[in-house]
């Protein structure tokens, strides 16, 4: 996340939680959730989401009320590393069942709009 | 009601073929199809495996599963069959190699059904996030099956498949199974490949058996379980989930978590449950009272974890490999976001955007850490419990199946309605949801069990047990 976002998130952070007695989550806020979640939604969705976000997020605020603290290096759940496929390549034989589904495809390429000018 | 068991003893004596029996259930979709419980019926490919199957009956190579027709949820890859995760943005994939899971079935020589309807993308507890079939609960057909396996349950209770399987993030397999009236099981975490599951939690998703009896989930688990060097996840445990089928549990301990029994819960399906309890303790169990502090958190730390897994593992939906695409997109930024949001529903979207919420700077340590540390709480809570006793024993769901439409306009409540059903996911234990009657409207009550890790097979013995008296209700349709 570039630095602009990364202050951006904080500043909303700090507004939603000084705002707590009016707990909304704003249409920036959620502007800047659909640019990073890479989504567009509509004024009327924009509406719609913010008010069950808003709701959301008052429920995943009870989560603030525990006391535990999380442990990085327990390894309750660890895979060893024994466990691991050795990592070389391997030729998949079925390439145009991939090409298939590509909803775009020439010449086994996927095509997309022109980046570069 | 048709069991695993029973049609293996009919197919191997030759008093019904595969073919036959494939037949009768492809029948039985098609005449009961408005229960919507498929999203793709493959009517080719199961006559042709069944055909398989007799030959390999007829030569004597049958396995447990040979010729057994079998429903697979729609989130589980299938070479050359639709797997849409009831979503449009995969409405038309067609996966180009088998799940794990399915290459294990296809060489026992399984016969497969078709593709069962489910919440789009897992995400959903009432199956009606559904782009293409909705499923109904074949007890009352205005109600939901649950969810998100939901079509699988529908499929496995109305009798359109022996069995099923469905895959569980926070209940997915147990809470349907409950609403339906069968038995589920979500195993160990790790017991199952997750190698073509389409991913939403990694580190809470696992596949399952959804079934008429305890034994059945047990012979589907026997064939499914096991390591797989394309999940470094899986295990090898070696574990016969029969094997302890019919053994006493005498002098065995039953943990009551009173946290799970509060004022949220049915007073019906709590006395189905008390019920249930006492049946154990008149088998020789001993019932004692646990304790599960960490219960109050588990919703949020569930939804926080499983959300923020599912927004980067939906990342890849980008409309450029496969996918829904949107039309005439102006530049490749334009192509991801309008390919997004035509493709997914109002509940992926939610979710997605919730957990880019709890994943972004300057909330991370508030909500994904934390969250991180209520699993931690709740794992260690579980070894306590387990250190006391065998088995946990509490609801399934709080609540019967609802009416189709309701909650769906109001998501806190439906994440609230997994109150029961996360904390398996969350420590990673297995668990098993068990019918236990019906209420005073004639609906499903399920209740769970749930163990220490890689003992499933404990799960079975005590789920089989109470079956055998307590016979699964019959839906009358």
């Amino acid at each position: 996340m570039c630095c602009k976002t990364h202050a951006k998130m904080v500043e909303y952070r700090i507004d939603f939680l000084q705002g707590s007695d009016i707990y909304m989550i704003s249409k920036d806020q959620l502007d800047l959730l659909c640019e990073l979640s890479k989504l567009y939604l509509s004024d009327e969705e924009l509406a719609e989401y913010g008010k069950e976000m808003t709701d959301i997020i008052k429920l995943m605020d009870t989560i603030g009320d525990s006391d535990f603290e999380y442990n990085p290096i327990d390894t309750s759940n660890a895979v060893p590393f024994s466990s691991l496929r050795e990592d070389k390549t391997e030729t998949f034989e079925n390439m145009q069942g991939i090409v298939n589904n590509g909803p775009r495809t020439i010449e086994n390429q996927f095509v997309v709009p022109k980046i570069v000018d | 009601m048709n069991t695993i068991s029973n049609l293996r003893k009919q197919l191997d004596k030759k008093e019904i073929s595969s073919v036959e029996l494939t037949k009768k259930y492809l029948e039985n979709i098609s005449s009961k199809s408005d229960l919507g419980a498929f999203n793709t019926v493959c009517e080719d490919e199961a006559i042709r495996a069944a055909q398989l199957a007799d030959e390999m009956i007829a030569s004597g190579n049958s396995a447990s599963l040979t010729g057994i027709p079998l429903a697979i949820k729609d989130n589980i890859c299938t070479k050359d069959i639709k797997t849409t995760c009831s979503s449009k943005m995969l409405g038309d994939y067609k996966p180009p190699y088998n799940a794990t899971v399915i290459e294990k079935l296809v060489k026992q020589g399984f016969v497969p059904l078709g593709k069962t309807s489910m919440d789009e993308f897992a995400m959903g507890g009432s199956s009606q996030t559904s782009a293409f079939a909705k499923p109904k609960n074949p007890f009352n057909t205005e109600c939901v099956p649950g969810g998100s396996s939901g079509g699988s349950a529908t499929a496995v209770a109305a009798g359109l498949c022996v069995a099923a399987l469905g895959s569980d993030t926070g209940g997915s397999i147990r809470q349907p199974a409950a609403f339906c009236g069968i038995t589920g099981i979500k195993p160990t975490y790790g017991t199952v490949s997750r190698f073509g599951l389409v991913a939403f939690g990694s580190s809470l998703d696992q596949i399952g058996p959804m079934a008429n009896s305890a034994e059945d989930c047990a012979i589907i688990l026997n064939a499914i379980s096991g390591h797989d060097a394309h999940d470094h996840t899986s295990r090898n445990h070696n574990i016969d989930f029969t094997s302890l089928l019919g053994k006493s549990i005498s002098g065995l301990k039953i943990g009551i978590p009173k946290e799970f029994f509060g004022d949220g819960i049915d007073e019906e399906i709590k006395t189905a449950v008390f019920n249930a309890a006492k049946f154990y303790e008149q088998n020789g169990a001993e019932l004692i009272e646990v304790s599960m502090p960490s219960l109050k958190y588990a919703v949020s730390a569930y939804y926080l974890l499983a959300c923020a897994e599912a927004s980067s593992n939906l990342s890849r939906y980008d409309g450029v490999k496969y996918g829904y695409r949107t039309d005439s997109p102006e530049s490749y930024d334009q192509l991801i976001k309008k390919s997004r949001s035509e493709g997914f529903g109002d509940e992926v979207k939610r979710r997605i955007l919730l957990g880019t919420y709890a994943l972004s700077s300057g909330y991370y340590d508030a909500y994904y850490k934390k969250a991180l540390a209520v699993r931690q709480k709740c794992r260690s809570e579980h070894d306590e419990i387990f250190a006391k006793c065998d088995i946990m024993l509490t609801p399934t769901t709080p609540t019967v199946a609802y009416k189709c439409g309701e909650n769906i306009d109001d998501p806190v409540k439906m994440y609230l309605a997994d109150i029961c059903t996360v904390t398996a996911n969350i420590a990673g234990i297995p668990a098993i949801s068990v019918p236990c009657g019906l209420n005073k409207s004639g609906m499903p009550i399920g209740f769970s069990l749930s163990a220490k890790r890689f003992d499933d097979a404990k799960l079975i013995q005590f789920a089989d047990l109470f079956e055998k008296e307590n016979p699964h209700p019959v839906a009358n349709i």
